[in-house]
């Protein structure tokens, strides 16, 4: 229970940084040196994965016990304080024990703990690799945006709120690009990333230049990124929420954007899917003519050309699909295809 | 590697799956238990084996899981009611025909309570939606056959405001297409008899681009493959017709790689560790291939197709015929 | 798409390797990993180079990273490894070993291989950082048309670059140069099973 305890103090003090370290502790932490099992240098904290895992044996039990004896009367403040202590070292070893979470909800909602706090110790656990590709956190942090920023009646509503002042927006902007980072092609943080996105575009009447800026930032993000399709996606949608959805000369558009990028990296089926979702047909002509010549693009034009009618609503007979699946049309075949789109 | 499914080993690898109930394993994943239960039994069923596992025990169980305060179930005895864990309970419960143990008007309210203004469901009160969510109440709704309930319409236009340009799905507005956000809006929209809405053709290549050259289906363009999507992308292609745009053959011979032939199981790719989850959807997937020997399975449900045939439910989807021999 | 190191290593044949000149940025890493990921590379950059004939160029895949190493040989006895991820694309990372190496060679005499840290090479610090964006090589591509692509043999394992009877598990084991965090990352790093839970 001593590290138990000793861990929790450490995730109160908000990391900028969590990573959970492979191995024993004697590996990390000399034991003559330290009093507890944990690193922290300059905000990161480091736990030894066994060290966390057998805290979490002691955790579970506590929580589970805790959890039956309060169940009738509510918990007191005394058992408050330690579910609140508990759940914090739960939800670092195990980020998706929902349950362990809702207690904590129901700790702000009894207001044991503070919902600003509990938006900063969320963003230590999302920091924490092994903790953002799970749904159940990045929900939570838009309930506690809810709760913070809004009246209560509208608790519950899975969106971030309208009522969210620029600079907070900005935390969530940073926190979903964070774990962007950390875990690439992460689903749950490009949602969340999404929902930012569309409180910044209720906003953009007060600052249109923010939202400017989020896609100019996307564009370059994909460049560096080039299969991550996620990217794609939010890039091809964000685009429609720019004012006078016109893209002007200094702002690329994304059928510029890609159509340069292909030519660049012809064989990467995310940039090929980004196409599809950006450009029209007159606008890839001269583009897919341009890949006779490279083998390793001549399978995704291909692809491409056979969604292209598709989507055109014209039927593709099975054994041509088959073909171009396995790769195995002639350049005959690819010539034919793309005249004939 | 294994060429042929192991039947006999993922039997006793199921089986063990209670066993140790002090370690760290069981206390890691004691939120998804009876999902996992699910899954386990669900794949016996396919193995023809589904009195590997004592129905009393497990039948038991699930009412151990029951959320009194809410009307629903958890995963576990000591944790809160969710939508996903509710949908396993009642898929569990009808496997075993055991479903006047519990208070059905009950777990309808529970579920019909958490569909938003916007037609998504809620996993909890606490709010995330998600078309995954959608798909657990629907199909629970209409398992437990409330479906008159349901205010199909708002259901319906919010999956149509998920379909992306790809004519896949994503799990909320806006969010980018995902093989398994294709099976719960297509298995949805087939529930709710409107499969009108779906782009047969575009969503069809989508899924049929899942394939690698390995045979194996990843879930979203440049991810790895993984033995689950056996079961997502089949699913949704088998109720659109459309199992004939992949190389079974291939995918066949990936599933089975994945097997491991010493403890059982099957992993989400060759020579990793195996776990319940892809062991359903590895065989699930097989089932829809045609693989020799299994049941059938409803894709539609993810459950043995002579209970949702029994109980009126089956749709119009087309699996693979199944062989006589490998 | 991240260039993670760049190094020029003097390699005479059947001898251990040295290097020359050098430079990393693993300032994506998380931050108790990045001295184990640093230690690495430089053991990943020396071992792929020992085992590349001269002469010859070779791709080498493991875990999260590519490889690329350019062993020219040659009177200076020299090669050159690119680290980066499996996004950044085979061509302008030889390209850009090449330009490296001329370089290299047009700057510090032979003479000076033998004291290493007294090499002043700051072209090294620059090169990974242009070279981040891989369509800055381009114009040296141009100059470089005789590289053919297809003799290049990528290797998916780092195993298969390694001599017979040699297996990658003891030489990370035997390695003095890698601390045991960082033989610790390694060996987890191998077995990570990333599975895609999503219902």
């Amino acid at each position: 229970m001593e590290q138990v305890q000793s861990l929790a103090d450490f995730l109160g003090k908000h990391p900028r940084t969590i990573e959970i370290l492979p191995g024993e502790i004697d590996l990390w932490v000399p034991e003559s040196i330290s009093a507890h099992p944990f690193l922290f240098a300059e905000g990161n904290l480091g736990v030894p994965q066994k060290v966390l895992y057998k805290a979490y044996m002691v955790a579970i039990r506590a929580y589970l016990n805790l959890r039956n004896e309060s169940r009738k009367a509510g918990p007191s403040l005394q058992q408050s304080n330690l579910l609140d202590r508990l759940t914090r070292v739960i939800l670092l070893a195990n980020p998706s024990h929902q349950t362990a979470l809702n207690s904590r909800k129901k700790l702000i909602e009894n207001s044991v703990v503070d919902p600003c706090w509990e938006l900063n110790f969320s963003g230590s656990l999302l920091s924490c690799r092994e903790c953002t590709k799970e749904s159940i956190l990045w929900h939570h942090r838009r309930w506690l945006l809810h709760v913070i920023h809004e009246v209560p009646a509208t608790v519950g509503t899975d969106t971030i709120p309208e009522t969210i002042p620029p600079n907070a927006l900005e935390a969530e902007f940073a926190c979903a690009s964070v774990a962007c980072h950390l875990y690439p092609r992460n689903y749950h943080a490009w949602t969340h990333r999404r929902f930012c996105a569309e409180a910044l575009q209720l906003k953009v009447p007060s600052n249109p230049v923010v939202l400017v800026e989020e896609y100019q930032k996307t564009l370059k993000w994909i460049e560096s990124h080039i299969s991550d399709y996620s990217a794609m996606n939010y890039a091809t949608n964000f685009q429609k929420m720019l004012p006078g959805r016109e893209p002007t000369q200094e702002l690329l558009s994304t059928e510029e954007h890609v159509t340069s990028l292909l030519r660049a990296f012809p064989d990467h089926e995310s940039l090929w899917m980004y196409l599809r979702g950006s450009v029209t047909l007159e606008g890839e002509k001269e583009l897919l003519a341009s890949m006779k010549t490279l083998p390793s693009a001549r399978k995704f034009a291909l692809r491409h050309m056979v969604w292209r009618k598709i989507s055109g609503g014209e039927e593709v007979p099975l054994g041509s699909l088959r073909d171009v699946l396995a790769c195995d049309s002639s350049l005959e075949e690819f010539e034919q295809l793309v005249s004939l789109g | 590697m294994a060429s042929t499914l192991l039947v006999d080993r993922h039997v006793s690898y199921i089986q063990s799956l209670g066993d140790n109930k002090d370690d760290l394993v069981y206390h890691m994943t004691a939120h998804l238990r009876l999902n996992a239960i699910y899954w386990g039994l669900t794949a016996l069923c396919i193995m023809n084996r589904k009195d590997a596992l004592d129905r009393d025990e497990i039948v038991d169980f699930v009412m151990s899981c029951w959320d009194e305060e809410a009307g629903a179930f958890g995963s576990h005895p000591d944790h809160d009611a969710h939508l996903h864990s509710t949908l396993s309970a009642v898929q569990i419960l009808i496997i075993h025909d055991a479903l006047d143990k519990v208070d059905v008007p009950r777990v309808v309210d529970f579920i019909l309570s958490l569909q938003q203004p916007s037609g998504v469901f809620a996993g909890d009160k606490f709010g995330e939606t998600d078309t995954r969510f959608l798909y657990c109440g629907v199909a629970a709704l209409s398992l437990l056959g409330y479906l008159d309930k349901l205010d199909v319409d708002r259901t319906v236009s919010y999956i149509r405001r998920c379909k992306n340009f790809d004519g896949g799905y994503g799990n909320v507005i806006g969010a980018e297409s995902h093989a398994a956000q294709a099976f719960v809006c297509v298995g949805a929209l087939a529930i709710l008899d409107r499969l009108d809405e779906v782009d047969y053709q575009a969503l069809g290549w989508w899924l049929a681009e899942r394939q690698l050259a390995n045979g194996g289906l990843n879930g979203r363009p440049e991810k790895k493959e993984d033995v689950c999507y056996s079961f997502w992308v089949l699913s949704a292609l088998s109720i659109l017709n459309k199992l004939s745009w992949i190389d079974s053959e291939k995918l066949t011979e990936f599933i089975l790689s994945a097997q491991d032939p010493d403890t059982g199981g099957i992993a989400d790719r060759p020579n990793n560790m195996v776990d319940v989850f892809h062991t359903i959807f590895g065989v699930a997937g097989l089932s829809l291939l045609g693989y020799p020997g299994l049941e059938d399975l409803d894709p539609v449900y993810c459950m043995p197709k002579s209970i949702t045939e029994k109980m009126g439910l089956k749709k119009g989807w087309v699996a693979l015929e199944r062989r006589k021999s490998m | 798409m991240k260039v993670y190191s760049l190094s020029v290593i003097l390699a005479p044949p059947a001898k251990a390797c040295t290097i020359l000149s050098t430079a990393s940025d693993l300032s994506s890493f998380p931050f108790y990993q990045r001295g184990s990921v640093g230690e690495f590379v430089t053991f990943f950059s020396k071992t792929i180079a020992e085992r590349t004939p001269q002469g010859q160029r070779q791709s080498v895949q493991e875990n999260a990273y590519t490889a690329h190493v350019y062993n020219r040989g040659g009177a200076e006895q020299l090669a050159a490894v690119i680290i980066c991820d499996h996004e950044y694309p085979v061509r302008p990372a030889f390209s850009l070993l090449t330009k490296l190496l001329d370089d290299f060679t047009a700057k510090i005499p032979q003479s000076s291989f033998g004291n290493p840290s007294a090499i002043d090479f700051p072209e090294v610090t620059t090169y990974l950082q242009k070279y981040q964006d891989p369509r800055q090589a381009d114009a040296i591509m141009k100059v470089q048309k005789e590289l053919d692509e297809t003799k290049i043999v990528l290797h998916k394992t780092i195993e298969s670059v390694l001599q017979r009877g040699e297996k990658i598990n003891d030489l990370v084991d035997r390695s003095q140069a890698l601390s045991a965090q960082s033989k610790m990352f390694y060996k987890t790093a191998k077995k990570q099973n990333s599975c895609c839970l999503i219902m």
